[in-house]
């Protein structure tokens, strides 16, 4: 069920708006980033993840996923750990 | 295998929305190779009911058990790792995924040997490549229940799979339903097309004032006097 976590893991979005800032403060990655906007975009992180997870639920996907043995917490897990490695990912892109 | 007689059931229900009791004390069962029927009038609780023996809804009591084993509290996730399969009213499809996607999914989950016969049964082939969301009702509610074939459940929960649809489309729905129980699965279903529903039960459970009256057969259900005064109505024509 990729996709349901390809979906979940929106909250990816809110990495790349902490991307985005780095690109507008001049830093070369977003670990060099200052605090509020580390904090800014996990914020943004969790609303883009929380409204993904409540549009999912409005459309009973959640109950589709429920009905193959899904349940909230492993495909909270599972777009956690793609989260994890896209960031691998575009760090490793930033570094080069 | 438990000696229980019933695949699964939710026994005592009560819930409340708010200041609202839907239900005060409501059960319904499943039995293996039976269809049973809950019927009722809007608002009666029959929804709340079957999503409370789906794990979706937690009740305020009662208690859900699969093979009379009692499951606190019983989701819906556990409960599709024990057979159990939950068709909501309008439908169980994603949007973004096409029919041949949904299908992939329980082939993946649960293993793709049913998929053939369940296209071929609900006759979706020409909806493979389809995304669900261009579906039309009558499609998407034949795709739902081809999906419950192809998953093989033990209980299949199927909240008003009729509702809105051509006559035709009814008729053959039905008889998906009864091949499902005439191969052994659990089937509860609800509604308000009491012809059909009612020609292809085994069982009806009347839901009604927060709680629930086991009828028995269809015939029994239409001579019941107070059922078909109350629900039925005047009208009604035995079949």
């Amino acid at each position: 069920m990729l996709w349901a976590c390809f979906r979940v893991a929106a909250v990816f979005g809110g990495y790349e708006v902490l991307v985005l800032f780095a690109d507008l403060e001049g830093t070369a990655r977003p670990s060099a980033l200052p605090m509020g906007s580390v904090r800014l975009g996990a914020a943004l992180a969790f609303l883009v993840a929380g409204v993904t997870l409540a549009e999912m639920a409005r459309r009973s996907e959640l109950l589709f996923l429920a009905n193959l043995g899904w349940s909230k917490g492993r495909l909270a897990a599972t777009a956690l750990a793609i989260c994890l490695g896209l960031e691998v990912c575009v760090q490793l892109i930033l570094v080069w | 295998m438990s000696g229980s007689p019933y695949a699964l059931r939710a026994e005592g229900v009560r819930k409340v929305f708010g200041s609202n009791e839907v239900l005060t004390s409501a059960s319904v069962w499943a039995k293996s190779g039976c269809v049973t029927t809950l019927l009722g009038r809007n608002g009666s609780g029959k929804t709340t009911l079957l999503r409370v023996a789906a794990g979706v809804l937690r009740p305020d009591q009662g208690v859900v058990a699969v093979d009379g084993v009692a499951l606190v509290p019983a989701k819906l996730h556990e409960l599709a790792t024990r057979g159990v399969m939950f068709l909501p009213q309008g439908r169980l499809l994603v949007p973004s995924l096409s029919v041949a996607e949904h299908f992939r999914a329980i082939a993946t989950t649960f293993g793709g040997s049913h998929v053939d016969e369940a296209v071929d049964a609900a006759g979706v082939e020409s909806l493979m490549p389809q995304r669900a969301e261009t579906l039309s009702g009558g499609e998407k509610a034949r795709v739902s229940l081809a999906l419950a074939m192809a998953r093989a459940p033990r209980v299949l929960l199927a909240d008003e799979p009729l509702v809105g649809l051509a006559p035709v489309d009814q008729e053959r729905l039905g008889q998906l339903l009864r091949l499902l129980a005439a191969q052994g699965v659990a089937v509860v279903t609800s509604g308000h097309d009491t012809p059909i529903l009612l020609s292809i039960s085994d069982e009806i459970i009347w839901s009604a004032a927060g709680t629930t009256h086991h009828i028995g057969s269809p015939e029994a259900a239409q001579k019941h006097d107070q059922f078909r005064r109350e629900y039925l109505g005047p009208g009604y024509r035995m079949s």
